[in-house]
């Protein structure tokens, strides 16, 4: 197996120009993320954890500094080789689950393999496969609006998975639902990044949910104030 | 087979539309407005050309006509005869326009008068007459067949007699029909038919009356080509027009040319209003899917896959409208019949899918041409507005603000470009194309100006106007100038509406005040003509005894002659083109000792009374066409002679 760290930040500023002034939300970011971690990235509103996972997620480019995902250097990369990284490497999930309102549960979480183009017999397969595993295998007709929020979230969790992407980016996947489904779709999320071996980046501010991760990184006014192992280490071993 | 990244393409643009339907319902009527008048008008002009083709022999009378507008030469003469004698038969017909009244106290009216030989006419075709029956019987010499709309207004009725020049006629017929009614030369007032022998006893054709004499062929089964007389009558008669059976009268062809054209341009300018339409309402959907796209590039879409499902949108809706124009315009197309119905019998007017076609890609075309600027926005969008949505966007420096817009001005180019080819090829030619383009965006410039001002001194008067406004109305007219709404490209569609609306109707109504304030003060707006000298006398009397008239009453002879000679030179050898050309047939020519006081001479001198030489005058505009200069000999053909 590659021992390389699946993804690497090297002082990774981030700024915004308004016009008046400069607003500096990340300030020198560094770190790197072993391949099967469960990392939480925490931090309260406004400490720039979002704008991290957006520059992780190749989403937006940093003022400075460099990301490598699997060894690869995004930062440069135009916005089609970034889209078709993302296709591979990344898997989503949103705090609002983000589905596409008029695709079927199966057809969303076959879309990522459509994106690339190989939305093959064996790709329908895995996606049911996906759905059976999330509990929805009854539901794979149903649009989004006909689905609850969890179930929803677990349809986005299958997506997640769909192109075994060795990098999954959460973004308080449990934010918007109550307690049970919340603790469904964690229990889901864990099983899942184990039997498919991704690494799970977590960004939330609730340190019940980040108490699950195997390492905690806290952000505040943009730089890493603690990087810490936490004794779920042990357990998710 | 599990669909490809089209398959899902198609699968997303059809379920977003269809879940927008009523949104878009009126795009797909805006575009069938256009798309129906285009592919109705075409489509019409197209049936009507085949129909002058396979009809063309009895939309004529003949296999060949030629046309003109003085008396034949002994040449002449000597040609018809050589076709006459290879068994070619020819029957004349003579058209003038003469007064025509019922009696004595009533007024008279100007009516167009045809004469021909009933014993030819028609070689093709059939006139029909009310009551029916044989077209010799009803042209008796002492006989007339008149339109309905004489019988009206000289209140008369079959039966009755009516004065024609110097005789009186009886009224033996209505015609219903004739088969060469468009391919006649002079159309003014109601018609009247008689034979060759009445036209004669009327006294109306003498030296110098003005009068189109049209020659009908008929060839022998064998033994004549059309090409041979068709070549040889054109060198016999050098000013004439010829037509024949093989290709559609010219002058109906190109009214006809003319009308398709201008109509036709009407039509793409609804479409565009439609066009812009769709511009607007898919810019909007665009705007209310912004999470949709952000999704899509998350999950590794590639611009151009997410470009391609609102194209497919795009074509969607102008599939749609074009579908339905074509429906409207297959009813149209069945309505112009009815307003020709006089003029022509139309039977079996074919509905060409060829022109159902063209309507439609045209339609698809000009709306994706006006979605360009929103679709290639779509590149514009981040995904990682999923995450940082509460944050705006700072507003970035003016260059970085001039890169973004450089696709959309670039799209502009690329959509006045289409839209001038898509006018180019309608019109058929470039030159419309181009004169296309500079209105249009001439027009949309003004009117983008217009708007942007009506919003800005809008938002003035809302925001420091003289009073306050109550809340629902300072929030109503809020809406109109917020960032991101679509008043202004709203205006401007509106806008090019009503203005080409106003522009046909100023055209129109402009026109007949030109025609009347252009003439000059004291210019007569009563003109008498072929007033021969046995009437002279008496029109003067009633002119001079008329209560209305104001002004001098003149009456000048004249008559019709052809410039043949320039100083040595044929005039036939000028290579005169377009409106130039009616230079080279018949002239009036008028006598006039004195000077005529709004005559002003540029070169040369009047002739005194008692001049003996044959002088003449010419006009500026005769004189630079030809480069006449006073001294020349000029060579005048009259009546032959």
């Amino acid at each position: 197996m590659n021992n390389e760290p699946v993804l690497s930040v090297r002082a990774v500023t981030k700024s915004i120009d308004t016009g008046v002034h400069r607003v500096e939300i990340l300030r020198g970011i560094d770190f790197d993320i072993e391949r099967g971690e469960f990392v939480a990235i925490m931090g309260a509103s406004g400490s720039g954890k979002s704008t991290l996972l957006g520059l992780l997620a190749g989403l937006d480019s940093p003022t400075s500094g460099s990301i490598f995902i699997d060894g690869e250097e995004i930062t440069g990369l135009d916005e089609d080789a970034l889209a078709a990284l993302r296709n591979r490497k990344i898997g989503f999930v949103f705090q609002s689950y983000q589905l596409i309102p008029t695709l079927t549960a199966e057809e969303n979480v076959l879309l990522p393999a459509e994106l690339a183009g190989e939305a093959t017999t064996e790709a329908l397969d895995r996606a049911r496969q996906l759905l059976d595993t999330v509990g929805l295998a009854e539901r794979r007709d149903h649009y989004p609006v006909q689905l609850s929020g969890g179930e929803q979230q677990r349809v986005a969790l299958a997506r997640a998975f769909m192109r075994k992407p060795p990098l999954l980016l959460a973004d308080e996947p449990t934010g918007n639902l109550d307690s049970a489904n919340g603790q469904h779709v964690l229990a889901l999320l864990r099983d899942l990044n184990r039997s498919e071996g991704a690494t799970l980046i977590l960004v939330t501010h609730d340190k019940e949910l980040a108490a699950h991760a195997t390492r905690i990184i806290t952000l505040k006014d943009g730089i890493i104030t603690s990087d810490e192992r936490t004794t779920a280490q042990a357990e998710s071993r | 087979m599990i669909a490809t990244g089209w398959g899902a393409a198609w699968r997303m643009a059809w379920r977003e539309a269809r879940s927008s339907a009523p949104k878009f319902i009126f795009v797909i009527f805006g575009v069938a407005a256009g798309v129906g008048a285009l592919t109705g008008v075409r489509g019409f002009a197209s049936g009507f050309q085949d129909l002058l083709k396979r009809e063309a022999r009895t939309l004529m009378a003949g296999d060949m006509l030629i046309r003109l507008f003085s008396a034949l030469t002994p040449a002449q003469e000597a040609e018809l005869e050589k076709w006459r004698a290879k068994g070619v038969r020819i029957t004349p017909i003579l058209e003038t326009v003469s007064m025509v009244s019922a009696s004595p106290g009533r007024p008279p009216l100007l009516t167009s008068i045809k004469a021909v030989d009933t014993a030819d006419y028609p070689f093709y075709g059939q006139i029909k007459l009310d009551p029916p029956q044989r077209l010799a019987e009803a042209l008796a010499p002492d006989a007339i067949a008149v339109s309905d709309d004489l019988l009206m207004r000289l209140d008369v009725a079959p039966g009755s007699r009516v004065k024609v020049g110097q005789t009186e006629l009886r009224i033996s017929a209505v015609v219903k029909y004739e088969p060469d009614r468009m391919t006649g030369s002079l159309n003014v007032g109601p018609r009247a038919m008689m034979s060759k022998e009445a036209l004669q006893a009327t006294g109306l054709m003498q030296i110098g009356s003005r009068a189109a004499r049209r020659f009908l062929f008929k060839l022998p089964a064998e033994g004549v080509q059309v090409a041979t007389i068709r070549e040889s009558l054109r060198k016999a008669f050098p000013e004439a027009l010829i037509s024949d059976y093989r290709e559609t009268h010219p002058i109906i062809t190109r009214t006809l040319d003319r009308s398709t054209t201008f109509l036709s341009l009407v039509s793409l300018i609804a479409l565009i209003v439609g066009a812009l339409g769709v511009a607007t309402a898919v810019h909007s959907h665009i705007q209310q899917r912004l999470d949709t796209i952000a999704i899509l590039k998350c999950l590794g879409a590639r611009n151009a896959q997410i470009i391609r499902i609102y194209a497919l949108q795009t074509t969607m809706l102008g599939t749609a409208g074009g579908l339905a124009g074509v429906a409207v315009g297959a009813v149209v197309q069945q309505l112009f019949p009815l307003l020709l119905a006089k003029y022509f019998q139309f039977s079996g007017l074919i509905w060409s899918p060829a022109f159902a076609l063209e309507g439609l890609l045209t339609g698809v075309l000009v709306s994706l041409l006006f979605t360009l600027p929103p679709l290639l926005a779509i590149r514009e969008v981040k995904p990682a507005l999923i995450f940082r949505r509460e944050m705006a966007e700072v507003r970035p420096p003016w260059k970085v603000r001039f890169r973004r817009q450089i696709p959309a001005m670039l799209s502009g180019v690329v959509i006045l470009c289409g839209l001038g080819l898509v006018a180019a090829w309608l019109a058929g030619s470039a030159r419309a194309g181009w004169t296309f383009i500079g209105g249009l965006s001439g027009s949309l410039l003004v009117l983008s100006c217009a708007a942007w001002l009506l919003l800005r001194g809008l938002k003035r008067f809302v925001e420091n106007g003289p009073f306050r406004l109550p809340v629902a109305w300072r929030h109503g007219l809020a809406n109109l100038y917020r960032p991101g709404n679509h008043a202004a490209s709203i205006l401007v569609s509106l806008g090019i509406g009503v203005m080409f609306t106003l522009t046909i109707h100023l055209i129109q109504s402009g026109f007949l005040k030109e025609v009347v304030g252009a003439a000059p003060p004291g210019a007569p707006n009563v003109l008498l003509i072929n007033i021969t000298d046995l009437e002279k006398d008496g029109v003067r009397e009633i002119l001079e005894a008329h209560p209305g008239r104001t002004g001098r009453i003149r009456i000048e002879p004249f008559a019709s002659a052809r410039l043949i000679k320039i100083g040595g030179r044929e005039t036939a050898s000028w290579d005169l083109r377009g409106f130039r050309r009616r230079f080279l047939s018949a002239r009036e020519v008028t006598i006039q000792d004195a000077q005529p006081e709004e005559v002003e001479v540029r070169q040369g001198a009047w002739w005194n009374t008692n001049e003996k030489r044959p002088l003449i005058a010419v006009s500026e505009q005769v004189a630079e066409i030809f480069s006449i200069v006073p001294g020349m000999q000029l060579r005048w053909m009259i009546l032959g002679r």
